[in-house]
């Protein structure tokens, strides 16, 4: 999805206060509403600013974070005739701030994107997100459509499971009423759990 | 066993070197079986086996009905009441005969997530209750089974007992093998 601010006040202010109308791009999963890319422009004086934020799955928080956040400032063409030729922009630097350090070369007068307003910017544009995500989590839950979603789920998940182990651990208590008894196992760690497949539905039986 | 440590128990590795691959799961839910104390048989008591219920070969034996929808922070969990009306049914009886299952299962809307599922069935004066609850596995980037709960209890006046076992499951690996040809 592109987006274009077209009202003040707008998101992002120039260096004297005046209003600078971003625009960008969205990369939204159609079910989920999950932003998984963000671009935001913004002429900031004779800058362009594209801050572009790509985000991916962190298996230890289960949720997707912001993996990739670069910056790639452009001195309009205005500023750059001596070097360039007219009317056309040109790539100055980029800074790519995707690990602990930061290309501190600076370009000059390019305005100063500090970090803060960098993630502000990466946020920004999820924030503009959000109305089309909310919009799309008009989740259909029938138990019609929840069972077809559980259906292509458990068939994944049967493939994902599979050569996986596990440790079990169990107590068992048995409790006879009419004996006035109890027994209870200390925690069993008999086998490794191994759901390698799905329990074979033929062969289950339970009874005296 | 009776204040003796078991000896038999199989290591995994060692199953898995000597076992057939394809009949794997189905030995050592047959070894585990033989830890299951008390006067009521069960071979069913495998956490997964209400995900068995929205396969596609045995859908169509359920009904589906809404329980209830509750939200979480990312997407709606529905609880869904399941009843099995058909044969064959999942599980047997000892002597073969069917066993309708009832039960709950939890599914996130979005991703058809199971969170929770709990099978309950009665067969004789046996009635029993399996509720499998459902974490992400950060290593494996999966819902396992984190912990199972069973419940049996023989209401027969004679026989009358009852059977509580709580599981839990940790350390999940994927089992994994190399070749080097040289």
């Amino acid at each position: 999805m592109s987006f274009a601010e077209h009202t003040a006040p707008t998101l992002i202010n120039n260096v004297d206060g005046k209003p600078a109308f971003s625009k960008g791009e969205l990369t939204i999963d159609e079910t989920t509403g999950r932003v998984e890319r963000a671009e935001l422009r913004v002429r900031l004086g004779n800058i362009d600013a594209t801050m572009t934020t790509t985000y991916r799955a962190d298996p230890k928080l289960m949720m997707w974070v912001p993996a990739r956040f670069e910056e790639l400032l452009r001195r309009a063409a205005a500023a750059a005739t001596a070097h360039h030729g007219a009317g056309r922009l040109h790539r100055l630097h980029a800074i790519r701030r995707g690990s602990a350090h930061q290309d501190a070369t600076d370009i000059a007068g390019a305005p100063s994107v500090t970090p803060r307003v960098a993630i502000g910017a990466a946020c920004i544009a999820l924030t503009l997100a959000a109305p089309a995500a909310q919009e799309r989590r008009k989740i259909d839950t029938s138990p019609k459509a929840v069972v077809a979603a559980a259906t292509a789920y458990v068939s994944t998940y049967q493939k994902d499971l599979a050569f996986v182990l596990a440790d079990e651990l169990a107590t068992q208590r048995v409790l006879t009423p009419s004996r006035g008894r109890e027994w209870t196992t200390g925690a069993l760690a008999p086998n490794s759990f191994s759901p390698t497949c799905l329990p074979k539905a033929r062969g289950s039986r339970c009874g005296m | 066993m009776d204040g003796s440590p078991v000896t038999d128990a199989d290591d995994i590795r060692s199953l898995i070197q000597r076992a057939p691959l394809a009949r794997l799961g189905a030995i050592i839910s047959e070894k585990n079986s033989r830890f299951n104390i008390g006067n009521i048989r069960r071979t069913f008591n495998e956490p997964t086996i209400a995900l068995l219920v929205v396969n596609p070969v045995n859908q169509k034996r359920f009904k589906f009905d809404r329980v209830s929808v509750s939200s979480s922070s990312t997407s709606p969990v529905v609880t869904l009441k399941f009843t099995e009306h058909d044969r064959p049914t999942l599980v047997s009886g000892i002597h073969g005969e069917p066993v309708y299952t009832h039960g709950e299962l939890d599914i996130d809307a979005v991703t058809g997530c199971i969170e929770r599922s709990r099978i309950e069935l009665s067969v004789g004066t046996v009635r029993a209750s399996l509720t499998t609850a459902y974490a992400p596995d950060g290593k494996l980037n999966l819902w396992v089974p984190a912990a199972m709960s069973e419940r049996y209890e023989n209401i027969d006046n004679i026989f009358r007992q009852i059977i509580t076992v709580e599981t839990e499951y940790s350390n999940y690996r994927r089992f994994d093998t190399s070749v080097i040809i040289k």
